[in-house]
């Protein structure tokens, strides 16, 4: 009876505060923003959130509840930014989920991995007056002109810096922890090499003899899987693994022999591996930022947006200062500035590599100076550059060519 | 004194109830004091939670949706439980049954009629469960192999095997190596009643009929049930025991594997991640809340399907983390699963020493 009791008192008092804070608000603007899994991942869900929080920058937060906040603007406005995690990867529940956010009030809708894909197209159809975004999807997923926008970054420019410092420090031998032989990722693969190469050239290293062996784990994150292609390669003689896997076990588990070296990717892996040399960052505050600002100022366009280090889409973090001279990470910095100023792009000719053909023969691909692969080549790019080795990905299409574009002239 | 069980000769309809009851009850209680402790009250939490499931046409589409899937591999694993044969394969059936459905919707379209088409990927994913449940029948019969060992098993097998097609050799040909199959043909997708809910909730409501007829209306149904109850005796009879346990795992398997083929053919329209999603391993706990009878196993897939759609209001609208919803889901269904004990044994405070209260009775 006693016990009865007190949970009855229990109950009163905290019923009386959840009533207390339900306040009515009148003029609000609320984003949602869907994810797969939960931000505290170290990875993918972890950038995408670390982008999210900045919204806060602008106006004062004045509700926080658990990943969800409101800020309140200058104007007036509250802006509610929802956060929905662990969504998963079945069609179903996306669109389920997405359907209720947008039931509940929902102005801007964000699907922020590529499963998401179909639900949010479908969605940006039946609800005219709903804006919708999806992020790192097919390529071929394209805006409309109304409501709906796609976004990516192109985490491919700092793979290329990992790959050059990597380089610089001569480094030539390189594990590679995969995730899929989808385009996103082989170009992220081809980057890497191509830095590695560059970064050998220029301490005088024959950059020919470099090699970089790819794993494929067919996941996007998967501890396990993530641990025991980190050990295969390590097996194999590899002392150097390039994590791209959106979780940081690959690197960790590096760490966990003394003299290796890993490098991290997405999500700053250094607090999990002390023997990692950087990481390069996802920043996707650079675009919700700005695009939340354009949805309240009634400036929101529809568009297919592309960046990097232009647009401060990138970053390098978790520098460790043992194991990269200071003269090493200012020469990154000058390659960040190049790539960010338009003057260095690292898919000019001449570059050469392999990949198959729809027969399933292997076959040769050559850029050659002064030509640049196009967007559209980079965003359908399934063979490798010279130097890498691995399982092939997939054939593309029959009848399928390389467009190339002339580089940018000096 | 102390408390002893004591088991039941049977219940009644009321005890039944009343024992169902009682367990959501309890359920609900046990929720409530997690939802305190995170501050949250749980009232207007379960509130929000049963509008999440039922509150509104969409909510209830939803819900069904969820259902259909539940609902075909919850009868699968409930009909061959009834013959005491433990199907937890019921996930790989279901990947099996959609990966038949999604060949036959790829490749015989060039040759085979169009109308002909939807109902050749329906047999296909029938079919396709159908064949994969077979083989721990036939692993069972030929070298004793235990059921729940090779059931499980298979899961993984079938699971890795559609991965490979998806990821790799059924891979959409224009699809720059993204994986997924192409889209199937419109011929092949399943025809829609509402929003995403397809007809495979009507395949449930018709293979759960079929199931009560099977079971209480024919010889076969009386033969599994007396095997069910005791294999020996069932032998003794002069029952078939070999023939059925293949029946059954046919049946099972070939309606687990519609449940696959109703998610690639009525919802996805393709074969791609998240076909394996766990609705197999969930058609276990469907079918003992169902108490193994089709009716019952009906209202559980509902049940299960609004306690976990209805759940994400956890989320969507108080904002508590996403892992509250599961622990709630597991709380509740322990609670009913733990209720269980209370419909086969009696609970009985003895005051005599045993051996007065023998005498008493």
């Amino acid at each position: 009876m006693k016990f009865n009791f007190k949970v009855l008192s229990l109950v009163v008092l905290l019923l009386s505060i959840g009533i207390g804070t339900v306040i009515a608000q009148d003029d609000t603007y609320k984003v949602a923003f869907l994810l797969a899994d939960s931000p505290s991942d170290q990875g993918w869900n972890a950038a995408h959130y670390r982008g999210i929080e900045q919204i806060k920058e602008l106006g004062e937060v004045v509700e926080e509840n658990g990943l969800s906040f409101n800020v309140a603007l200058e104007d007036g406005t509250v802006l509610e930014v929802q956060v929905v995690e662990n969504i998963g990867y079945n069609d179903a529940d996306i669109e389920r989920v997405a359907r209720q956010v947008i039931n509940g009030g929902a102005d801007y809708v964000f699907g922020t991995w590529f499963d998401s894909m179909s639900a949010i197209s479908r969605l940006a159809e039946e609800f005219p007056d709903v804006l919708f975004e999806h992020g790192s999807g097919y390529p071929f997923v394209a805006s409309n002109d109304t409501n709906f926008s796609t976004y990516f970054i192109r985490i491919e420019e700092s793979d290329y810096v990992a790959g050059y410092v990597a380089g610089l420090l001569g480094y030539s031998d390189v594990g590679l922890v995969g995730t899929f032989s989808i385009p996103e990722p082989v170009r992220g693969v081809n980057g890497f090499a191509l830095g590695l190469q560059d970064g050998l050239a220029e301490i005088g290293e024959d950059p020919a003899k470099s090699n970089v062996q790819v794993i494929w784990i067919n996941s996007w994150l998967d501890r396990e899987l993530e641990v025991q292609a980190a050990t295969a390669l390590l097996d194999e003689g590899f002392t150097v693994i390039r994590q791209m896997a959106d979780t940081p076990y690959s690197s960790q588990t590096t760490c966990e022999t003394e003299g290796n070296i890993a490098i991290g990717y997405g999500s700053d892996v250094s607090g999990v591996a002390d023997c990692s040399l950087m990481t390069n960052e996802w920043k996707w505050g650079a675009y919700y930022v700005p695009q939340v600002q354009a949805a309240l100022d009634g400036t929101w366009e529809t568009h297919d947006w592309w960046e990097g280090f232009a647009a401060d889409a990138l970053g390098i973090t978790g520098w460790n200062d043992e194991l990269v001279p200071a003269d090493v990470q200012e020469k990154a910095q000058a390659l960040i500035d190049s790539i960010a100023a338009g003057e260095f792009n690292p898919f000019c000719g001449p570059i050469s590599g392999t990949g198959l053909s729809p027969e399933g023969d292997v076959v040769e691909i050559d850029v050659p100076e002064g030509m640049c692969l196009s967007d559209m080549d980079q965003l359908t790019m399934q063979w490798y550059v010279d130097g890498v080795s691995g399982e092939y990905p997939a054939a593309p299409p029959d009848g399928f060519e390389l467009e190339l574009v002339e580089a940018a002239s000096e | 004194m102390k408390l002893t069980l004591e088991r039941r000769q049977g219940y009644g309809q009321w005890t039944l109830l009343l024992t169902i009851l009682g367990a959501v009850l309890v359920a609900l209680a046990f929720g409530a004091l997690l939802l305190l402790i995170v501050g949250v009250n749980p009232i207007e939490a379960y509130r929000l939670m049963f509008v999440g499931a039922f509150g509104s046409e969409f909510a209830t589409v939803d819900t069904l949706v969820k259902a259909s899937p539940l609902l075909l591999t919850g009868l699968g694993v409930s009909l061959a439980l009834r013959a005491n044969i433990w199907n937890i394969g019921a996930e790989g059936q279901l990947v099996m049954g959609g990966f038949a459905a999604a060949g036959v919707a790829l490749f015989w379209s060039e040759w085979l009629p169009e109308p002909l088409l939807l109902p050749a990927v329906i047999l296909a994913g029938f079919v396709g469960g159908a064949l994969w449940g077979l083989i721990p029948a036939l692993l069972k019969i030929f070298g004793g192999v235990n059921e729940i060992v090779s059931t499980l098993m298979l899961n993984y097998v079938a699971v890795l095997w559609v991965e490979y097609l998806f990821f790799d050799a059924w891979r959409d040909p224009r699809g720059f190596g993204f994986p997924g199959t192409a889209e199937f043909p419109r011929a092949a997708w399943l025809p829609r009643l509402t929003g995403q809910l397809h007809i495979g909730i009507i395949f449930g409501l018709i293979i759960a009929a079929l199931i009560w007829f099977l079971l209480n209306r024919t010889t076969i149904g009386y033969e599994i049930r007396v095997q069910g109850k005791s294999p020996l005796s069932a032998r003794y009879a002069g029952i078939n025991v070999m023939r059925n346990l293949m029946l059954v795992m046919f049946l099972s398997g070939g309606i687990a594997g519609l449940a696959g083929m109703g998610e690639v053919a009525g919802i996805s329209h393709r074969m791609q991640n998240g076909l394996a999603v766990g609705y197999g391993f969930t058609a276990l706990i469907v079918a003992f809340l169902g108490r193994l009878s089709p009716p019952g196993v009906i209202v559980a897939a509902v049940f299960v399907a609004g306690l976990s759609v209805g759940s994400e209001q956890l989320q969507l609208s108080m904002n508590l983390p996403a892992s509250f919803a599961l622990i709630l889901q597991g709380a509740v269904l322990l609670c009913i699963a733990a209720g269980d004990l209370f419909l086969r044994y009696r609970v009985r405070l003895n005051v005599r020493p045993p051996s007065q209260q023998m005498v008493a009775e």
